[in-house]
């Protein structure tokens, strides 16, 4: 028996040492055990041969791999490459079936992370952000025929600018940014394509009242337009069709017939399709003042009146200060179009730009637009960094445009104030700051407004918003939508400067 | 092995493992080589492999014999040993 167990303890030695001395090695143990009978010596001649073992092992595994190294040297000399065969004998068929199961459930993982590729990210994997813009695979999912009939159906969003900031509070069944923009309900400071012709804001405030009852026939109609929608748009082709199986068999059980009006049916369809699909970009809302055909073209007389509006409120960059021990404090209510802004927004950065720490105000930002959001976070950074943002597709354009030349903030701690009133684009640049570890955020939780996707018209009174686009997020999700940005440090918003200020203050003295 | 352990009062302990290694060693340095295979009677029909020192190893082993020797006489001169069994 002992002698199997040395014999099966030999093969931990490499094969040339094996086949070499092998046999002679068992001879000696033979000769060892025969003469070493008893229990205190046979122990003993086990404890030699373990420390034997655990002493000359290493050792022939070291030396094996020495020699092969000097013999790769000695061929580089000759100038001609040559492989190794770093073991004489066959592989035995224990190590060939070893490596067959190994290689096997390798190979199955790697087909069920393909698999689920699209839904699988690791928290963990920092270094599996996009790669830079100019690897990043351009946005593919907009194609131009689609975008096409996105025009002919009436669909209002556009792609490019605007997050809206419309929206009022969390959880409800309000229609959010991209709806609200629809209707352009004021305080959206970013964009020129306001006001819609009609409804006005009333319209969309009386819209929040819940209007009148709708009856089976427009309930079927809806529902039948939120299931065409989903079929034609949605991105998960699966998800849409159970949540249209879902909305039909809670219509067929008749679950929908108690809802009171139309904005408690929005809210009611919101939530059966996202316990299916766990969307929080998903949404069915109503409005009470009938929706117009298409989105209200930004005309010239509307773009001219923006610049009026930017330009009396210094484009919404309401503070730019130095306060006390060199903190630049920067208060910002939204983030406008750069086109018209850009310089306002150079100019406000660069009077900061010697700042030992800055503190961007963004209690009251509604959101605007990404670019602007991108232009200020460049300077935040001394390299392109990703910014994540769940309405567009990974591109060029996710990127900052980072280092600015002369700019001295990119490694002065920054401090982003937000509230609850804090939306949209301003959360945007506050959770990307605040998942990239270069912003602490103080104050309360922001809205949670991600104003994603586009907006499909059903009918007179009832549209819904998809997020068509699969953006990368790096944080894995769920991203801010309706459940708002958590500040790294919690007070009332009415405290936050108050307390960023302090804490900028103990850092720089720390420093 | 077991001369090692004898010689060494049961200090030195050489397990198979060892020993082989060491004797690779002293064959790839040609201070040893080993001499025709034969069966030792005395022991029954197993093989054995036997070695035997080269001119290189003999001189290697004086030399380090005189070594040792000139250690011990050093040791001597400066009485780190009690008594003279050495």
């Amino acid at each position: 028996m002992s002698e199997k167990i040395y014999a099966w303890l030999l093969r931990l030695y490499p094969s040339h040492f094996r086949g070499a001395y092998g046999d002679a090695a068992l001879q000696l143990f033979r000769d060892r055990s025969r003469d070493e009978r008893g229990l205190f010596r046979g122990l003993r001649l086990w404890l030699d041969l373990l420390s034997d073992l655990a002493v000359s092992v290493p050792l022939e595994h070291r030396r094996g791999k020495r020699a092969l190294i000097g013999a790769s040297a000695q061929q580089r000399l000759d100038g001609t490459p040559l492989f190794h065969v770093l073991e004489n004998g066959a592989l035995r068929l224990e190590a060939q079936l070893c490596g067959g199961l190994v290689s096997l459930v390798t190979f199955c993982s790697i087909l069920v992370l393909s698999a689920h590729g699209g839904s699988y990210r690791p928290l963990s994997t920092w270094p599996a952000r996009p790669l830079h813009a100019s690897a990043a695979p351009s946005s593919a999912l907009e194609r131009p025929a689609q975008a096409a009939d996105r025009a002919q159906e009436g669909t209002l969003a556009s792609r490019q600018p605007t997050m809206g900031g419309g929206s009022r509070g969390r959880g409800n069944t309000e229609p959010r940014g991209f709806l609200a923009r629809l209707l352009w309900l004021p305080g959206g400071a970013g964009s020129p394509q306001s006001p819609a012709p009609q409804p006005g804001p009333q319209g969309a405030t009386s819209a929040m009242a819940g209007g009148v009852k709708p009856d089976a026939a427009e309930r079927q109609r809806v529902i039948d337009g939120v299931i065409a929608i989903l079929k034609q748009y949605y991105i998960d082709p699966d998800v849409a069709q159970k949540m249209a199986e879902v909305l039909l068999s809670h219509e067929k059980s008749g679950d929908d017939d108690a809802v009171t009006d139309g904005a408690a049916f929005a809210a009611l369809l919101t939530r059966q399709l996202r316990e299916v699909s766990h969307d929080l970009h998903l949404e069915v809302a109503y409005f009470q003042n009938p929706l117009p055909d298409r989105p209200p073209a930004p005309t010239p007389e509307r773009l001219a009146r923006y610049r009026a509006a930017m330009e009396e409120q210094n484009c919404t960059f309401e503070k730019v200060e130095i306060l006390p021990h060199h903190i630049g404090y920067l208060k910002l209510n939204s983030f406008p179009d750069p086109s018209v802004c850009e310089s306002t927004a150079k100019a406000a950065m660069a009077s900061l730009n010697d700042a030992s720490a800055i503190i961007f105000d963004l209690r009251g930002n509604r959101g605007g637009y990404p670019s602007m959001v991108m232009l200020i976070a460049a300077y935040l950074f001394d390299h392109p960094e990703y910014m994540y943002t769940p309405r567009e597709n990974t591109t060029e354009r996710c990127w900052t445009r980072s280092p600015v030349p002369g700019n001295k903030l990119a490694d002065k701690p920054v401090y982003v104030l937000t509230s609850a009133r804090t939306f949209s684009g301003a959360e945007h640049f506050s959770y990307n700051l605040k998942m990239l570890k270069r912003a602490t955020l103080v104050g309360e939780t922001t809205g949670g407004a991600t104003d994603v996707g586009n907006f499909h018209r059903i009918d007179d009174h009832f549209g819904m918003g998809i997020r068509e686009t699969r953006a990368i997020n790096p944080y894995a999700e769920p991203d801010w939508a309706v459940t708002g940005v958590e500040p790294d440090v919690k007070v009332k918003a009415a405290d936050a400067l108050e307390t960023a200020v302090k804490l900028a203050e103990s850092r720089l003295q720390k420093e | 092995m077991r001369q090692v352990a004898d010689q060494t009062g049961g200090r030195m302990r050489v397990g198979p493992g060892t020993l082989y290694s060491s004797i690779r060693s002293l064959l790839e340095e040609k201070l040893i080589e080993e001499v025709d295979l034969r069966e030792d009677v005395r022991l029954g029909p197993e093989r054995r492999r036997y070695y035997r020192l080269t001119s290189a190893g003999r001189e290697l082993a004086r030399s380090e014999a005189e070594r040792l020797a000139d250690l011990l006489r050093a040791a001597r001169v400066k009485k780190i040993f009690r008594g003279d069994h050495v």
